[in-house]
Formats: structure tokens, C-alpha cells, sequence
């Protein structure tokens, strides 16, 4: 993975000073609150609802085994031991005193991170595929661009004071983890004829109050030509983008207001007349980057071995003495093999996911105890590296296929072994109510109940890839838009009321989903959440996907389900 | 009304009321146009000053519009910001091709003349994309000579 140099260190080193010297100014009353607000806003510190919030970036969502430690220590040492993993890829702490926090920053410099962007209206984290470099589908490797694309960012002077905050996402696989139609801008990169790499530019895709599917803005751009690309893009976004009123500002308005053709024709314009020769250090450093992402140093498995990993019977055997299939470990390490391990590009290897969405747990939490556990088993079965995903969850990237036995005896043995990856119950929700000053709604306790709702269907039903996302305020930090199913939380005369889409995806055919009707209370979320699924179950044909079933059926029959007679809904 | 113009090289020189009225204060589109935006024709040759005023701290416009001026107009002329702009944004007025910046009484009483003093200093790191009128190199640009 990309290590810093001298210039990236010094670069977050200076940061940290002058932030340091700002939160001294604000504690001994020199600037106001209000003068401190952009400041902090820059460093990605935020004011919640009952303190302090800072974000901290995970560059396209690649952390090292050190990394982890470190923030498990900042978890410990200053905020109440456990950190709060989001969808672009981030991690939040909930509640770190103003005064410690140049004390943080120093610790994230230590290891290369920092909180630069995390907030304001700027380019904020580049996120790509969780997968990026492993997986099987993968045609190009984004995390050299990724890294490319998080330097030209970091303090651009022309883009520091955008109309609104601006999300690129990345991915270099048909199949699209990365979610990027539904960002400002999302890349897709693909391997041209001559093996050199295409860009198709996605632009103007959102959530938040407008959602918005991307449009395919221009095709096969070459590597040298996309910076200069990006930047008379963001030139053009940054002049005319509408600042008179904030949820009118995102560039997928912009796109809206003035259509694909007039847009593209201002950005070729921009685009024809920038100087080139400003870009020629930019070859130097791709190759460069390249260098730092080399595959690591696998044990290479000769292509007619199979090794496959421990069977379910031998690990029942070795851990209770018996070989029987049924036996409850057996059982356990199979849907978790099915679940939570994904295909590698590497023969002999697997990629795992580490479920972040326990029975009763916060989906997207992890304690300090836990995220010292994650550095130790990536030490010892993972090249040291790990990953975190926009469903809130951790990657183990490069394990082993004959090690995943002892991979899951280990996350069984931390509690951390919940096989649900892409189930109903892996929920992807926003902190909402319990800590965020914009929510509208609680979240978290939501995303519980279905989860304890739904837990027993999926193990009785081959229910497969479902996804629920939760969002407290129609921000729709969890996506909601593009759940299969989504609910928003909304405030209706002091009561909480909650919303359902149907039929929303992000991959790559990304839909916004349909709204069914009327809010529910709280306590009718989850049984609703159970009887759409029970739907889906009866009404799909083969192997058909929630969203294929509701393309093909309509909403007519899951709309039934949530508000027919029988249920006799009470609504706020 | 007096105003400080602060420029690159840290000079800070006192104009009136006359010197501004004499420049081109240029309005920034809020709609979408091709074409001609600032009728540069007359203004890229022009002996005369260039303004470009941000209406708010938040309001980046004019960092763009300076760039696109340089970059794609191809003005050579001079060329300041002003308006409500605070210390810190000087630095990026520099990197995206202004010449310096008009400030009036309110805004460097307001800051102080401290801050306005420490921002003048030299720019120590300009970051990785090299922007064109950095007088600094960019990161990229250095690790691309240590290369060579």
C-alpha cells in the first residue's frame, strides 16, 4: 500500500501545527465560535448534538495493521473506546474534547492519516472499490488513480471554497462496489485495447433531497488527459454552480438546470483551453504511484493444486470432536465461508469480510478492543492490510485460502464472526438521532429491530443479497435512495415517522427506489421490513434479485404488504 | 475610502478610492454562458487593472474565474481580488493567479494587521497539483526534479 514521503508528511505535519495554533486561538477566546467553525470545518471537526465529532479520512478505504492499532488508541486514550466506521469510507469519534484534538491530529500524522477535507465544501475522501487490487473481476487496479486523484485534491487552491462538498468514487470492475452513480463524480476504468487505461467521467449523481443518477458525461478519456479533464470540470462547477441556495448546489443541479449538452459544451470549452504542460509532472507520478502498489508477495500456489479452504466437518472435528456436518460449528463456518468470504484475483487466495453488523450492535462500530484485533489477524494472515467498505464493514484482503479456518476461529472467538455480508440484517445506517445534529430520527435502535427481526428468516430462507439502509434525516447518509430497501427517518409533529423505498440499487445499473405511502411509526418498521421480504421470497422466480422481482412485479404487491388490511397500520 | 493592496513579495501599498474606480471591476456570472464572458477581447490587451470581488468568504468563484482568466483568456494584465476575503485565502488567491489583493479598512482592522503581515510571509508548501503562477513548486514538480 501507498507510504508516505517526505512532502506527504510535511504536508499533514504543517496541517496539524496550524490547526494546533487555531484551537489554541479559539480556547483562550481570541476567535468566536462562529469564526472558528471554518476552520475547524476544514480539519473535518464537527459540532454534534452533544460534542464534538471528528471524522478522520481512510483514503480510499485502505488502512494497515499500525493504522488500525492507532486508531484503536485514539478510540481509548480520547473518545469512550470505539470508533464509528461511514459510508465514504471514513471513521468517525464521537466525542473527543476540543482540547485534545491537535493531540489526535499529531497521533494521524504519526501514521499517515489525517482529517484534511473530511468536511466543508471541497473535494472530500476519493473512495473506491473495497476490493480494489484483489478482486477476481477487477480489469484495473484504481488505487493508483485513487491515490493520484487524493493529492490533486488535498488543498487545491481553486477548489477549497466549492458551492457544495463534491464526492468522487472510483472503481475499475464491471460489477460496481464503489457505488459511483450515485456521486458527484464516480470514475470507471476499464482496460482500452492497447492495454493503456480508459476513464468514462459518470457526473452529476447524488442523494441527500434530489436524488440523482449519474450521467455517462464523457467516454474513454486517457490517463494524461483526465486531471486537465477533471479540472475544467470542477472549474466550470465552481463558477456556475448555484450558491444562492444550498440544496440547489450540488453539481447534479447544475446538470439538471442546464443540461448534459450545454455542460459538456462549457467543460470542452474550459477543457480545450487549459495549459497541458501543467499536467506533464502528473506521468511521472502515476508510475511512480504504480510502483507502490505491487501486489504483495503471495505464496504462489501452483495453478493445478487446489487448495480449498478447511472443510466444515474437519473444523468441527478439530474444535468439538465431531465430524458431524450438523454439528452447530460446522454449520456456522459454512454460511460464514458462503457469506463473508468473496472470490481473489489470486489463485489460493480469499478475500474476507468482517461483518460490522452484530445482533445488537451499532452497524458500523467497532471498539478499540476490536480494531486491535483486526490489526492482529491482518498481521498474521493478511499482509497487515485491511480494508473498510461503504456498507460499514472491514476487509481482510489477502488471506490464505488454507488459513480460513484459523480466521474464522479467530473472529468467532472476538465475537466478530456474524455471517451476514449483504444480507438483510447488514444494514447500513447513519448515527441519526443518538448523535447527529441534523437527524430527524433515531437510526441506530431501527436498524436493530429489523436486524433481530429478520435474523431468523435469513437463517431458515435462502433469502440471499438484500440490501436495508437506514437514514435519519433526508441527507440519506446511508443511502437509503439506493437500498433495496430504504428507509428514511423523518420528524413529524415531534413524532419519529419512517418512510419506505422499494427497489433502489447502487451497482451498476444504480435506481433510485420508488416511495411507498405514508411514514410508519417506529414500532411497525421491522414486521413491515419482514412481510416486504416475505413478498420477494414468494413472488421470485429462480434466481431472481430483489430488484429484478420488483422491476418485474411492480410495487402494487409489496405496497399491499406494507399497508393491507391485515396489518391494520396505525400511522402518525 | 482607502484600501491596502497587498502583493506578492509582501508589499503593502496604500490606494484610494481612485485607483479602484480607475480599475475594471469584473462581475461574475451567475448563469451559465459560452461565449464571451467578460468581453475580453478589449480587456486581455488592456493596460488596466483586472478586480474580481468575492461577495462572501465562502463564495470560491472568483479563485476559478481568476485561473480561467489566465489560463484559458489568456489576460497577462494585472489582477486582484476583493472584497470579503480573509488572511488565509490569500495563499490561494496567489496560486490561482492573482496578483495580490484589495482590501478595505473594515477588512484589515477586522483580521488585524497581524494576520494580514503573517499571510504575506512566502508560501513554505503549495501542495501537489502545480498550479501556474506559483511562485513555489508544487509537490509533484519536486519529487519529478529529485527524479531528474
Amino acid at each position: 500500500m501507498y507510504q508516505y514521503d517526505q512532502h506527504d508528511q510535511k504536508l499533514v505535519d504543517q496541517r496539524s501545527q496550524e490547526f494546533r495554533q487555531q484551537v489554541s486561538r479559539r480556547l483562550s477566546g481570541l476567535i468566536s465560535e462562529d469564526e472558528f467553525k471554518p476552520l475547524r470545518l476544514m480539519n473535518g471537526l464537527y459540532l454534534q448534538l452533544h460534542a464534538y465529532m471528528l471524522r478522520v479520512a481512510i483514503p480510499y478505504g485502505v488502512l494497515s495493521s499500525a493504522q488500525m492499532r492507532k486508531l484503536a488508541y485514539i478510540a481509548d486514550r480520547y473518545d469512550r473506546g470505539y470508533g464509528h466506521f461511514t459510508t465514504r469510507q471514513n471513521i468517525q469519534f464521537n466525542w473527543p474534547a476540543l482540547v485534545d484534538t491537535p493531540d489526535i491530529l499529531d497521533e494521524l500524522a504519526s501514521i499517515q492519516m489525517h482529517a484534511i477535507q473530511t468536511s466543508g465544501n471541497c473535494i472530500r475522501n476519493i473512495t473506491t472499490d473495497p476490493f480494489a487490487g484483489v478482486a477476481a473481476d477487477e480489469e484495473v487496479d484504481p488505487r493508483p488513480l485513487a491515490e493520484l486523484l487524493r493529492q490533486w485534491s488535498t488543498l487545491h487552491p481553486e477548489f477549497r471554497y466549492l458551492p457544495r462538498k463534491f464526492k468522487f468514487a472510483i472503481t475499475g470492475s464491471a460489477n460496481d462496489r464503489a457505488a459511483i452513480k450515485v456521486h458527484d463524480i464516480g470514475l470507471r476504468l476499464k482496460s482500452g485495447a492497447d492495454g493503456k487505461v480508459l476513464v468514462d467521467i459518470w457526473l452529476g449523481g447524488g442523494q441527500g433531497r434530489t436524488p440523482k443518477i449519474a450521467q455517462l458525461f464523457r467516454e474513454n478519456v486517457s490517463i494524461t488527459e483526465l486531471l486537465p479533464y477533471l479540472e475544467a470540470t470542477m472549474r466550470v462547477y465552481n463558477r456556475y454552480g448555484r450558491r444562492d441556495n444550498k440544496y440547489k448546489a450540488r453539481i447534479k443541479i447544475l446538470l439538471a438546470e442546464v443540461g448534459l449538452a450545454e455542460l459538456q459544451a462549457e467543460v470542452e470549452e474550459v477543457f480545450s483551453k487549459i495549459d497541458k504542460s501543467r499536467f506533464e509532472p502528473v506521468e511521472a507520478e502515476l508510475s511512480r504511484l504504480d510502483s507502490r502498489f505491487i501486489k504483495p508477495l503471495y505464496h504462489e500456489i501452483p495453478e493445478d493444486e487446489n487448495p480449498e479452504p478447511d472443510e466444515p466437518a474437519n473444523l468441527a472435528v478439530s474444535l468439538t470432536g465431531t465430524s458431524d456436518l450438523n454439528a452447530p460449528v460446522a454449520h456456522e463456518y459454512n454460511r460464514w465461508l458462503e457469506r463473508n468470504v468473496k472470490q481473489h484475483k489470486q489463485h489460493g487466495y480469499a478475500i474476507v469480510v468482517v461483518s460490522l453488523k452484530r445482533i445488537e450492535g451499532i452497524p458500523g462500530d467497532a471498539s478499540a478492543d476490536e480494531m486491535r484485533e483486526f490489526a492482529s489477524i491482518a498481521d498474521d494472515y493478511s499482509h497487515s492490510e485491511l480494508r473498510v467498505t461503504h456498507r460499514q464493514n472491514v476487509v481482510l484482503p489477502h488471506v490464505k485460502q488454507t488459513d480460513l479456518a484459523s480466521v474464522w476461529q479467530r473472529l468467532s472467538d472476538a465475537n466478530l464472526a456474524t455471517s451476514n455480508i449483504d444480507l438483510p440484517s447488514d444494514i447500513i445506517a447513519c448515527p441519526g438521532m443518538d448523535y447527529c445534529a441534523l437527524a430527524t430520527a433515531r437510526s441506530i435502535p431501527v436498524a436493530q429491530e429489523i436486524a433481530a427481526h429478520i435474523r431468523a428468516k435469513e437463517k431458515v430462507t435462502s433469502v440471499g443479497d438484500l440490501s436495508v439502509n437506514i437514514s435519519g434525516c433526508i441527507n440519506a447518509c446511508a443511502h437509503h435512495h439506493v437500498a433495496n430497501i430504504g428507509i428514511l427517518g423523518l420528524d413529524r409533529g415531534g413524532v419519529e415517522n419512517y418512510q419506505i423505498t422499494l427497489g433502489g440499487r447502487s451497482d451498476e445499473n444504480a435506481r433510485i427506489g420508488e416511495r411507498m405511502g405514508r411514514g410508519l411509526l417506529a414500532s411497525e418498521i421491522a414486521p413491515a421490513v419482514d412481510r416486504i421480504i416475505d413478498v420477494y421470497l414468494d413472488k421470485r422466480q429462480l434466481t431472481e434479485t430483489f430488484s429484478d422481482t420488483y422491476q418485474r412485479i411492480g410495487k402494487a404487491a409489496f405496497k399491499d404488504s406494507i399497508y393491507g388490511d391485515d396489518h391494520a397500520i396505525q400511522t402518525a | 475610502m482607502q484600501y491596502r493592496l497587498l502583493s506578492s513579495g509582501g508589499e503593502v501599498r496604500l490606494v484610494d478610492d481612485e485607483w479602484v474606480n480607475a480599475a475594471i471591476t469584473i462581475a461574475l456570472q451567475t448563469e451559465l454562458e459560452t461565449g464571451d464572458n467578460y468581453a475580453l477581447e478589449k480587456l486581455v490587451s488592456s493596460e488596466q487593472v483586472l478586480l474580481i470581488e468575492f461577495q462572501s468568504v465562502a463564495d470560491g468563484r472568483g479563485f476559478s474565474s481568476a485561473a480561467e482568466l489566465r489560463e484559458n483568456d489568456g489576460y497577462k494584465g494585472l489582477l486582484y481580488a476583493c472584497g470579503r476575503l480573509n488572511p488565509d485565502q490569500l495563499t490561494l488567491a496567489f496560486q490561482c493567479g492573482f496578483d495580490g489583493m484589495v482590501v478595505d479598512e473594515q477588512g484589515w482592522v477586522s483580521y488585524g494587521e497581524a494576520a494580514w503581515q503573517q499571510a504575506l510571509k512566502p508560501v513554505v508548501d503549495s501542495g501537489y497539483a502545480q498550479t501556474r503562477w506559483n511562485a513555489i513548486d508544487s509537490i509533484w514538480m519536486l519529487r519529478g526534479a529529485a527524479v531528474r
